[in-house]
């Protein structure tokens, strides 16, 4: 019997072949909307916070306010220097604390020239390995940087395949950093990070020399013994500089990071954009259904009659929905 | 028979029990059908009385066998009967070459053919038939009557509703004339003329 009901019903799909295949394709497309919207939000959340990948969860990270933004001049702030690196390696709390430079340099390879983001590696084996921690890959081909490598660079994952140079980057050519030559010993595997794909490496003595330099840093990063205690070292940490600067609290020239604070706005920001993407997708499945609800309605209506007739020849009520379900 | 407003169809829908009255009681199968429920009453009436409409009615989108075998399904025949009773049934209103037709391609007359083989799918005690001509050129009016002549001389009770005086004194073995809701009179018919039995005037009723 139920069989019986089924063929009518189906006979009924396939008289109205053009509308079935209309409302499923309608149907198939709003839930792939709202799947892939959804997906999509979750991803950008996924890929917006892999680029702060290498902010580990046991670092603070001090740097000078005004480095980046602000009128020509005023750019040219006080760097950090060593007397700063002592004051943190002093305070309570701290295990490890490595200097960073993070600076532009002009890049020529085959007789192209692009300007690059350049970082270091530490010259001792401790600092180097806190570093390739937080950058978090490995060497795709060639080697990681030794601390006490000179005249070697190692290049991010992007300039494997970059096309500018019209020569293909590889292990063991050349390149020229401000002028000076390199040798390229190994490119990194691909990073989440955008920075990291398209850095260049020295160790922090070539960096220094490269760029004429001496105590100065533009980033320090302290390691944490504990790290539940990290809130506490960071309010030490800060403590201890505004004393060394005589500065008053709010007043500071420098801002000590923990990570939960890098990651904190961003985080909101990509809260609000899911928001609004799930707005947008619970619209189109608003749509959808009212949609379906419409077509449903209309194929009843216009059935009226035969529903009439069906009922007239003996169909129960069921009968009619078993036919309709 | 009846003028238009007469309350034929009316009439007609109360005793197919598509319709309920909003007085007095209607017993089918000595059971008061204002005590059933809609699918109770759709299954008795599926089983006992056959329609048959002025619009033919036969469900578009099935063939003119599956439409006669649409009553015997919602009576919970199985198919292998339903197909053999559609067969006969076609066989009977000859139209055993169109079985595969949808209503479609069929013409009126056809389609009225399919319409009443579908009303006698679950041996009906009655048919009621409501102006199953009106559609139809006078020509195949007249076969389609012809096949409800045929029906009743194998004994089964036909109701028809028509304006059509001629028609139904063609026909016709009792004339019931309605006017405004009210049996005018009641006519038999004898060996060679029609014979009054009942004459109401000026009496309400119903």
């Amino acid at each position: 019997m139920i069989k019986d009901y089924f063929t009518l019903a189906f006979g009924s799909v396939r008289h109205r072949g053009l509308r079935s295949w209309l409302t499923m394709l309608g149907v198939f497309i709003g839930i792939a909307a709202v799947v892939s919207l959804i997906s999509m939000g979750q991803g950008l959340k996924t890929a917006v916070t892999g680029q702060f990948g290498a902010l580990s969860v046991d670092k603070l990270t001090i740097q000078n306010k005004g480095t980046a933004f602000g009128p020509p001049g005023s750019t040219v702030v006080e760097k950090l220097n060593d007397g700063d690196v002592r004051i943190i390696t002093e305070a309570r709390g701290v295990d490890k604390v490595v200097t960073r430079l993070i600076r532009v340099v002009n890049l020529e390879y085959n007789k192209v020239a692009e300007f690059t983001y350049m970082g270091d590696i530490p010259n001792t084996q401790e600092g180097a390995n806190l570093v390739y921690t937080s950058l978090n890959v490995g060497a795709k081909e060639g080697r990681l940087l030794k601390p006490d490598d000179s005249g070697k660079v190692l290049l991010g994952n992007n300039f494997e395949n970059n096309q500018n140079f019209g020569k293909k980057v590889q292990v063991g050519k050349t390149i020229k950093l401000n002028g000076k030559d390199f040798e390229i010993v190994g490119i990194l595997e691909k990073s989440s990070s955008l920075q990291i794909n398209g850095v260049a490496l020295t160790t922090t003595k070539d960096l220094e020399d490269l760029l004429n330099i001496k105590n100065e840093y533009d980033l320090i990063i302290a390691q944490v013994t504990d790290q539940n205690e990290i809130e506490s070292v960071a309010a030490d940490i800060e403590n201890r500089l505004r004393k060394a600067r005589n500065e008053k609290v709010g007043e500071e020239s420098f801002s000590v990071q923990t990570p939960i604070e890098a990651l904190g706005s961003v985080t909101t920001i990509l809260d609000i954009v899911n928001i609004v993407v799930v707005g947008i997708a619970m619209i189109s499945l608003l749509v959808g259904g009212i949609g379906i609800a419409n077509t449903m309605y209309t194929s009843v209506i216009e059935r009226r009659k035969q529903i009439g007739v069906m009922k007239a020849v003996g169909a129960r009520n069921k009968d009619i929905l078993h036919i309709f379900d | 028979m009846g003028p238009s407003g007469s309350g034929k169809s009316t009439a007609m829908n109360l005793t197919g029990s598509l319709d309920l009255a909003t007085k007095g009681d209607i017993f089918l199968s000595n059971e008061n059908i204002e005590d059933m429920t809609e699918s109770e009453l759709a299954q008795l009436r599926g089983k006992k009385i056959g329609l048959i409409f002025q619009q033919f009615n036969l469900i578009p989108n099935l063939t003119a066998k599956e439409n006669i075998m649409l009553p015997m399904l919602f009576q919970g025949i199985s198919k292998d009967e339903r197909e053999r009773k559609a067969k006969e049934l076609l066989k009977l209103v000859e139209l055993t070459d169109r079985e595969e037709h949808y209503p479609n391609q069929l013409s009126g007359g056809q389609q009225q053919r399919v319409a009443i083989a579908r009303s006698l799918a679950n041996d009906p005690e009655i048919i009621l038939a409501d102006e199953p001509t009106g559609n139809l050129d006078s020509k195949t009016g007249k076969k389609v009557m012809e096949f409800l002549k045929k029906l009743n001389e194998k004994d089964r009770t036909i109701i028809i509703v028509t304006h059509d005086p001629n028609l139904a004194r063609e026909y016709a073995k009792t004339i019931y004339s309605l006017r405004d809701g009210v049996i005018e009179s009641v006519e038999r018919k004898t060996k060679n003329s029609w014979k009054k039995i009942r004459e109401e005037k000026n009496k309400k009723g119903g």
